[in-house]
C-alpha cells in the first residue's frame, strides 16, 4: 500500500523546497520546464488539465530539482517534490572527502550514477509514485560523505534520521471510511464475504504517532570502483520498507441502515537490511549494467536488473539537446512470490527518445510485466514539436493493458491521449 | 530532405496506425473489479457434542463456541460498545450475517422475537451473552444427563430415574427463569413466535395464540398463584418448577417406582414411606395455593384453530372427571384431582411394596423379572398360565402392574359408588375404553404435529373412530373377557340348588358383573392386548403399511399368522383345534371373528388383530371358569345343574347374545332361537350339552333325551370350538368338511379351504407346549 496522505506529503515537500531560498551562493544556474497538457482518459468523458513544472537550481555547492505536478478533477492529484535538494562541500583541499546534507540518494553523489525505478536498487528504494506512470526514486533526508581513496576507489556513507515512505496516489479516506481515490491509486479490497454475505469495506487509517513513523534511522554504506571500462559498486543499507505493510483489524460496523466491514489499517514499515552489487561495463556495446540486491533477512527475496544503454537514434544531424540516452532492460525479483502485483514482475522495459528532425522528437516508453498471470503493458508514445527553442507542443498516447492482478492491468482503463505545450527557461 | 520527410512520414504513419490499433483494442477496457476478501473461518464443531461427548471434549466444544460467539460479538460495533440495540440487531440480521430464514425481514423478526422472549427487548450486550453461557456452563451436567437419557435407543436399560426427572424439570425451570421477569400476554407471545412459523404453515399460525393460552392455562392451573394467571412470566414459571423439584426431592423412591425403577437397596418400608410422603406433598402443593381450574375447552379451541379433530377421547373423559373429582366441572379440570391420583399412586405403591415383602424379590435390582412367590390375591386371580405366557409371567413386575390397575379400579369403583348405583356396563366400559384409548393413543398428538407441519391430518381419535371400535365390539368383548378372567370362587352351592338348576336350566348369577376385580381385569386386558399386538407384529413379521397416522396389516397375512399366534400364546386352543380339524374349528371361528376388510381394501387396521387376542382370552377364560377340576374337559353331571357343560352353555350363550347385541357377530335368528331354547327349556339344554360333547349340532334332537345325552361323555375345548364354528358360519364349515371351495367374504378366507392352513401355515411340531401346565407338559425351557 502506498501512503498518500496529501497534506503531510506536501508540507514536507514545501519545507524542503524552501531550503532553496536559504542556500548560500549567488552563482546559480536555473532551468525550468513548464508544461500544460490536456488529458483525455478512456475512463472519463471530460478532459482534465495537467500541469507540470520541473525546476533545476544549481550552484557550486548546491543542487535541487523540484518537480511540481498537478492534475485537475476529482481524481486528480498534486505534488511538489524537491529531490534532490542538497548542499555539499569538501573537507579537504584535495577534494577527496565530500560531505553533503539535504535530500538525495547516496549513490547520486558518485559520477554517472542515476538510480532508475527500473533498476534493482531503485525498485526497493523509496519513490515518489504520485505521477504513477513516471515514478521517481527519492533520496534520503540526511547527510553523507563520499571519500575518494584514489582515482578509482570511493567510500560512500549516508545517514538519515528521517524516514519518508514511498508516496503513492492517495486513496482519499474519508472520516466515514469511504474512498475518494486518486486516478492511479491501487484500490484495496472492496468487500468482504463472510458466511456467504458480501459486506462493503470501510477503511480507517491509523497512522499513530508521526514521530514514531518518521524518526527512523537509515544507514547506507558502500564502496565504489570505477575506471574507464568498469564501474563496480558494493553496498549495504538498512531502512524501513518504503511501502507499508498494512496491519489490519476488522470489525462489523452496524449503522442505522447497513452493516459494513470496518477495516482499520495500521501501516507498518518494518526495517529491512539489504546488500547489493552493481557492475557496469562501459567499454562494450550497450554499456550493460547489472544490479543484484539481496535481502539479508529473507534470503528468498532478491532482485536483479540488467540495463543496457545506447545512444538515442537521431535523424537530425548534430542537434541533441534532449534525452540523449536510450535504455532497455529487465527487472525481476526472481524467486520471491508476491500476492500483490510488483513492478519487478519480470519487467521488460525500453525507453527510446528519437529525434526525427531538429524540431520533432518522439519519445517511446514501453514497460511490460511478463510474469504468468501478471502480464501487463504500458506503452507511451509522445511527439514533441519545437516551435521555438524554448517552446514546444506535445501530443501523447498512453496505453495500459493487462490482466486483473497485474501491475499495469490495474490501470487498464486509464489509457489516455493528451496534447500540451511546454515552455523552457 | 525529401527522403527524410518521406521516412518521417512513414514512421509517423506507422506509429499512428499501430497506436490506433492498440488504442482501439484497449480503449474500452474496463478496470478490474476490486478484490473481494473471502473470510472462511474453521467451522465450529456441532454444539450437540457439548452433551454427547466425554467431559473433556464437551468442555472444549463449549469453550470453542463461547469464545467464537463472544469474540464475534466483540467484533461488532454498534453505537454503544459491547452492546447492540434492537435497531442495530435488525440491521445486522437483515444484512444476512445472522440467517434465521431465507427472507432477511423474517430473519430479523425472528431474531428480535427471540431476544424479546429472552428478556432482551431493547438490545443485548456482552454481559447478557456471558450470562447465557454461564447458565449453559452451570447446567451442562444436567443437560448432558438429559441428552444421554433421551438419545438412548434402549429405553429398557435406561429407565428414567426420579432424580433425572427432577434435574430436567429443574433445568427447564432454570431456562424459563432466564427468560426474564416480564409479563407477556398470549397475544403478544404469539406475535413474537409468529415469525418463527413459516407462512406456509397457516394452521399453526392460526392456532398459535390459542396454543399459548393453553400453555399459560396449564401452568396457571398446575402452579396456581405462584405464576401469572393470564400471561407468560418466565421467571415465575421457572421458580414454580424449581420449587416443585425442591418439594418433591424427598419422594424420589416413589417417583422412581412410578417410572418403573427401584433401587436395589430400597426396602419396601422406604418405598411405602416415600409413597405416603408423595401424597402429602401433592396435597400440600395443591392446597397451599389457589389453583384455578384448567379450562378444558381451550383444548377444543386449540384443535379448532389448528383445524384438527378435537381429541374426542380426552373431551369425553373430562365429562367423567366431575364424577371422579367433585371440584372439577364440565368446563374445568381441577388440579385437586391430582391429590386423588396421588392417593391412587400411594395405594398402588403400598400394595406392591407390601406384596413384595412376602417374596424373595424384595430388593432385587431386576425385581420386575423376578418370579413372584409371595401372596397378592388380585394377581393370583388374573394370572392364567394357559395363555400369553411368553410375555406374561408371574413376576413382581406383573404383580406391580396388577397392583396399579387394582388401585385404579378401586378408585373408580369407590368414586362412582358402583355397587350402590349399579352403574355398570356401557358407561364404565365407555370410561375405561376412553381412558385406555387416551393413554394408548397418541393420535391427538400426532394430529397436532401433522397440522403444525402442514401434513394431512387423519380423522383418528374422533367420535367416529371410537364408534368404529364399538362396532367391532372390542370393548364389549374385553368387558366380557374381563368378567371371566378372575378366578372367582365357585363353591358354596348346595346339592338342591345344583339339581334345581339342572332341571330348570337357569343360572342365577348372570356373567358380566363389573365388580372391582373385573374392572382390574378389564384394564389389565387392555394392557395385555397392547403388548400382544406389538409381539404379533414383530414375532410373525407382519408388514405394517402406514397411511397418515393409521397402520394397516394385510388380512391374508394375519390369517396365515394366526395359527402361529395360537401355537405360541394360546397352546391349549391350538392343540384342541388341531385335534378337531384346524380349519373346521379355529379356522372358521377366528376367521369369522376377525373383521372383514373394507370394500376395495385387503387389509385391516393393526389394532383389529386384537380381536384374536380378546376372543382367545375369552375362550380360555370360559374354559378356566368352567373346567373346575382342571382336567381339560367339560364333564356333565346328571344331578348337577351347575356342571361344567352347563357352565359353558350359560357363559357362551350369554357371551354370544352380548356379541350379537354389540353387532360383533351377525344377529342370526336361528342361533338366537337356540340360545333362548337352551336357557328356558332344560330339554334343549340337554341337547346342547350333547352337541358340545359331539362337536356338532347335527342330529341334535336325538340327544334331547336324557339317556342319550348322558351317554355323550365329556366335552372338550375342541368340541366347543367345533360347535361354535357351525353356529357362526355353517356354510364355511360345510365347505371345509366337503373339501370344496366355500364362501370368501374377505381376503384370507380362501385359506380355510382345501386344508391350506394345515398344509402350509401350521407350525411344526403339531403339538404346542403348554408351559402353564407343567405337570402335563413339562417346565418352560
Amino acid at each position: 500500500m502506498k501512503l498518500g496522505t496529501g497534506v503531510f506529503r506536501n508540507c514536507i515537500a514545501a519545507l524542503l523546497f524552501s531550503g532553496i531560498l536559504l542556500v548560500p551562493g549567488a552563482q546559480a544556474s536555473f532551468r525550468n520546464d513548464l508544461g500544460a497538457h490536456i488529458f483525455q482518459y478512456a475512463s472519463e468523458k471530460a478532459p482534465t488539465l495537467y500541469l507540470s513544472n520541473k525546476s533545476i537550481i544549481e550552484t557550486q555547492s548546491f543542487l535541487t530539482k523540484a518537480e511540481l505536478y498537478f492534475e485537475s478533477g476529482p481524481r486528480g492529484a498534486w505534488t511538489l517534490d524537491p529531490d534532490p535538494i542538497r548542499y555539499h562541500f569538501f573537507l579537504d583541499d584535495q577534494k577527496r572527502t565530500r560531505v553533503w546534507a539535504g535530500r538525495d540518494h547516496p549513490l547520486h553523489l558518485l559520477e554517472d550514477r542515476w538510480i532508475e525505478p527500473t533498476s534493482a536498487l531503485g525498485s526497493v528504494w523509496v519513490q515518489n509514485q504520485l505521477d504513477a506512470l513516471n515514478p521517481r526514486v527519492n533520496g534520503w533526508v540526511g547527510a553523507g560523505v563520499v571519500h575518494s581513496f584514489d582515482e578509482n576507489w570511493k567510500l560512500v556513507f549516508t545517514y538519515s534520521p528521517l524516514f519518508l515512505p514511498t508516496f503513492g496516489p492517495s486513496l482519499g479516506f474519508s472520516e466515514r471510511g469511504d474512498l475518494n481515490p486518486a486516478r492511479f491509486a491501487r484500490l484495496p479490497p472492496e468487500s468482504v464475504v463472510t458466511g456467504g454475505v458480501a459486506l462493503p469495506i470501510r477503511y480507517q487509517l491509523q497512522v499513530g504517532q508521526l514521530s514514531e513513523l518518521l524518526l527512523r534511522h537509515q544507514v547506507f554504506l558502500g564502496s565504489s570502483f570505477s575506471n574507464q571500462s568498469t564501474s563496480l559498486d558494493f553496498f549495504a543499507f538498512t531502512a524501513p520498507r518504503p511501502s507499508a505493510v498494512p496491519l489490519t483489524d476488522a470489525t462489523l460496523a452496524v449503522g442505522q441502515t447497513s452493516v459494513n466491514a470496518n477495516v482499520r489499517i495500521n501501516p507498518q514499515f518494518p526495517r529491512e537490511y539489504w546488500s547489493g552489487v552493481r557492475i557496469q561495463r562501459k567499454d562494450i556495446e550497450f554499456k550493460p549494467s547489472l544490479e543484484l540486491l539481496q535481502n539479508l533477512e529473507d534470503y528468498s527475496h532478491h532482485l536483479i536488473s540488467l540495463t543496457g544503454y545506447f545512444r538515442a537514434p537521431s535523424l537530425a544531424p548534430g542537434v541533441t539537446n534532449l534525452s540523449p540516452r536510450a535504455s532497455f532492460g529487465i527487472l525481476t525479483h526472481l524467486q520471491k512470490q508476491f500476492e500483490a502485483p510488483q513492478f519487478s514482475d519480470l519487467l521488460l522495459f525500453l525507453r527510446v527518445p528519437f529525434e526525427l528532425t531538429a524540431r520533432l522528437i518522439s519519445r517511446t516508453i514501453l514497460q511490460s510485466t511478463l510474469l504468468p498471470s501478471k502480464r501487463s503493458l504500458y506503452l507511451m508514445n509522445e511527439l514533441e514539436y519545437s516551435i521555438q527553442t524554448d517552446f514546444s507542443i506535445l501530443a501523447a498516447l498512453r496505453v495500459l493493458a493487462g490482466e486483473d492482478a497485474s501491475y499495469f492491468g490495474a490501470w487498464r482503463n486509464q489509457s489516455s491521449v493528451s496534447i500540451g505545450v511546454k515552455k523552457l527557461w | 530532405m525529401v527522403k527524410k520527410s518521406i521516412l518521417i512520414l512513414l514512421i509517423a504513419l506507422n506509429m499512428t496506425l499501430s497506436g490506433c490499433t492498440v488504442v482501439k483494442s484497449v480503449w474500452h477496457a474496463k478496470a478490474p473489479g476490486r478484490k473481494t476478501v473471502v473470510l472462511e473461518s474453521k467451522p465450529l464443531p456441532s454444539f450437540s457434542k457439548v452433551f454427547s461427548e466425554n467431559d473433556e471434549e464437551s468442555q472444549s466444544t463449549f469453550q470453542e463456541w463461547k469464545n467464537s460467539i463472544l469474540g464475534s460479538f466483540r467484533q461488532i460495533e454498534g453505537s454503544t460498545r459491547d452492546y447492540l440495540s434492537r435497531d442495530e440487531i435488525r440491521v445486522l440480521v437483515k444484512s444476512g450475517l445472522v440467517k434465521l430464514d431465507e427472507n432477511p425481514s423474517t430473519s430479523a423478526d425472528r431474531a428480535l422475537a427471540v431476544l424479546e422472549i429472552l428478556g432482551f427487548k431493547d438490545g443485548i450486550g456482552i454481559r447478557e451473552l456471558n450470562a447465557l453461557f454461564d447458565w449453559i456452563d452451570s447446567h451442562k451436567r444436567e443437560a448432558r444427563d438429559f441428552y444421554h437419557l433421551f438419545m438412548s435407543e434402549t429405553y429398557e436399560s435406561n429407565q428414567i430415574h426420579a432424580r433425572q426427572i427432577i434435574s430436567v424439570v429443574n433445568l427447564f425451570g432454570s431456562f424459563v427463569s432466564l427468560l426474564g421477569d416480564q409479563e407477556v400476554s398470549a397475544k403478544h407471545m404469539g406475535e413474537l413466535i409468529l415469525p418463527w412459523v413459516p407462512i406456509s404453515h397457516a394452521r399453526a399460525r392460526n392456532a398459535l395464540t390459542s396454543g399459548i393460552e393453553l400453555g399459560i392455562s396449564f401452568f396457571a392451573s398446575f402452579c396456581g398463584d405462584r405464576v401469572s394467571q393470564s400471561s407468560w412470566n418466565g421467571k415465575k414459571i421457572g421458580n414454580c418448577l424449581r420449587s416443585l423439584t425442591a418439594e418433591f426431592e424427598s419422594t424420589t423412591p416413589a417417583i422412581d417406582f412410578i417410572f418403573g425403577y427401584r433401587s436395589p437397596a430400597e426396602k419396601p418400608a422406604t418405598l411405602i414411606r416415600a409413597a405416603d410422603e408423595f401424597e402429602t406433598r401433592v396435597r400440600a402443593w395443591i392446597e397451599g395455593h389457589r389453583h384455578p381450574l384448567f379450562p378444558v375447552r381451550r383444548v377444543e379451541q386449540f384443535s379448532k384453530d389448528l383445524s384438527i379433530p378435537a381429541p374426542y377421547a380426552f373431551l369425553k373423559l373430562t365429562e367423567w372427571i366431575p364424577k371422579l373429582n367433585a371440584d372439577s366441572t364440565l368446563e374445568g379440570f381441577s388440579p385437586r384431582f391430582f391429590i386423588e391420583l396421588a392417593g391412587v399412586m400411594r395405594t398402588w405403591i403400598n400394595d406392591a411394596a407390601t406384596a413384595s415383602k412376602t417374596s424373595k424379590c424384595e430388593t432385587l435390582e431386576n425385581w420386575k423379572s423376578c418370579t413372584f412367590d409371595g401372596q397378592y390375591e388380585p394377581a393370583a386371580q388374573l394370572f392364567n398360565g394357559e395363555y400369553a405366557t411368553l410375555i406374561r409371567t408371574p413376576t413382581l413386575g406383573f404383580v406391580s402392574k396388577v397392583a396399579l390397575y387394582h388401585a385404579l379400579s378401586g378408585f373408580i369403583f369407590n368414586k362412582l359408588d358402583m355397587e350402590k348405583t349399579g352403574e355398570i356396563g356401557s358407561r364404565i366400559k365407555e370410561l375405561i375404553s376412553l381412558s385406555i384409548r387416551l393413554l394408548d393413543s397418541n393420535a391427538f398428538t400426532q394430529n397436532v404435529i401433522a397440522a403444525l407441519l402442514e401434513k394431512p391430518v387423519e380423522l383418528v381419535n374422533t367420535e367416529d373412530s371410537l364408534k368404529a371400535h364399538t362396532r367391532i365390539g372390542l370393548s364389549e368383548l374385553a368387558a366380557l373377557a374381563a368378567d371371566l378372567i378372575p378366578n372367582r370362587d365357585q363353591n358354596g352351592r348346595t346339592l338342591l340348588r345344583k339339581l334345581q338348576s339342572q332341571i330348570l336350566g337357569r343360572e342365577k348369577r348372570m356373567p358380566y358383573s363389573m365388580d372391582r376385580i373385573g374392572l382390574t381385569a378389564f384394564i389389565y386386558l387392555f394392557d395385555l392386548i397392547g403388548s400382544m399386538n406389538m409381539d404379533y407384529l414383530s414375532r410373525y413379521d407382519l408388514p405394517v403399511k402406514t397411511e397418515g397416522t393409521l397402520r394397516y396389516v394385510n388380512r391374508r397375512k394375519i390369517i396365515q399368522a394366526f395359527p402361529g399366534i395360537l401355537f405360541d400364546h394360546f397352546p391349549r386352543i391350538y392343540n384342541e383345534c388341531v385335534a378337531w380339524g384346524f380349519e373346521r374349528t379355529c379356522g372358521v371361528v377366528f376367521n369369522e371373528i376377525l373383521p372383514n376388510s373394507l370394500p376395495g381394501r385387503d387389509d385391516l387396521e393393526s389394532y383389529e388383530i386384537d380381536v384374536i387376542t380378546l376372543s382367545a382370552v375369552l375362550i380360555e377364560s370360559m374354559m378356566s371358569r368352567c373346567d373346575r377340576n382342571s382336567d381339560d374337559v367339560l364333564s356333565g353331571n346328571p344331578i348337577d345343574g351347575y356342571d361344567e357343560k352347563n357352565c359353558m352353555i350359560t357363559v357362551s350363550t350369554a357371551l354370544a347374545k352380548r356379541l350379537m347385541n354389540a353387532g360383533f357377530v351377525d344377529q342370526d335368528h336361528q342361533t338366537e332361537f337356540l340360545m333362548k331354547l337352551t336357557n328356558h327349556f332344560f330339554v334343549a339344554k340337554w341337547a346342547a350339552k350333547a352337541a358340545l360333547s359331539r362337536g356338532t349340532v347335527k342330529g341334535i334332537a336325538w340327544f334331547a333325551l336324557p339317556a342319550a345325552n348322558w351317554l355323550t361323555g365329556a366335552a372338550s375345548l375342541g368340541s366347543v370350538m367345533s360347535v361354535a364354528a357351525e353356529l357362526m358360519d355353517p356354510d364355511k364349515v360345510r365347505a371345509v368338511e366337503a373339501g370344496t371351495d366355500g364362501p370368501i367374504d374377505s381376503p384370507g378366507d380362501e385359506l380355510l379351504y382345501h386344508n391350506r392352513l394345515t398344509d402350509y401355515h401350521l407350525p411344526r411340531p403339531k403339538k404346542a407346549p403348554r408351559y402353564g401346565s407343567p405337570s402335563i407338559y413339562g417346565e418352560k425351557p
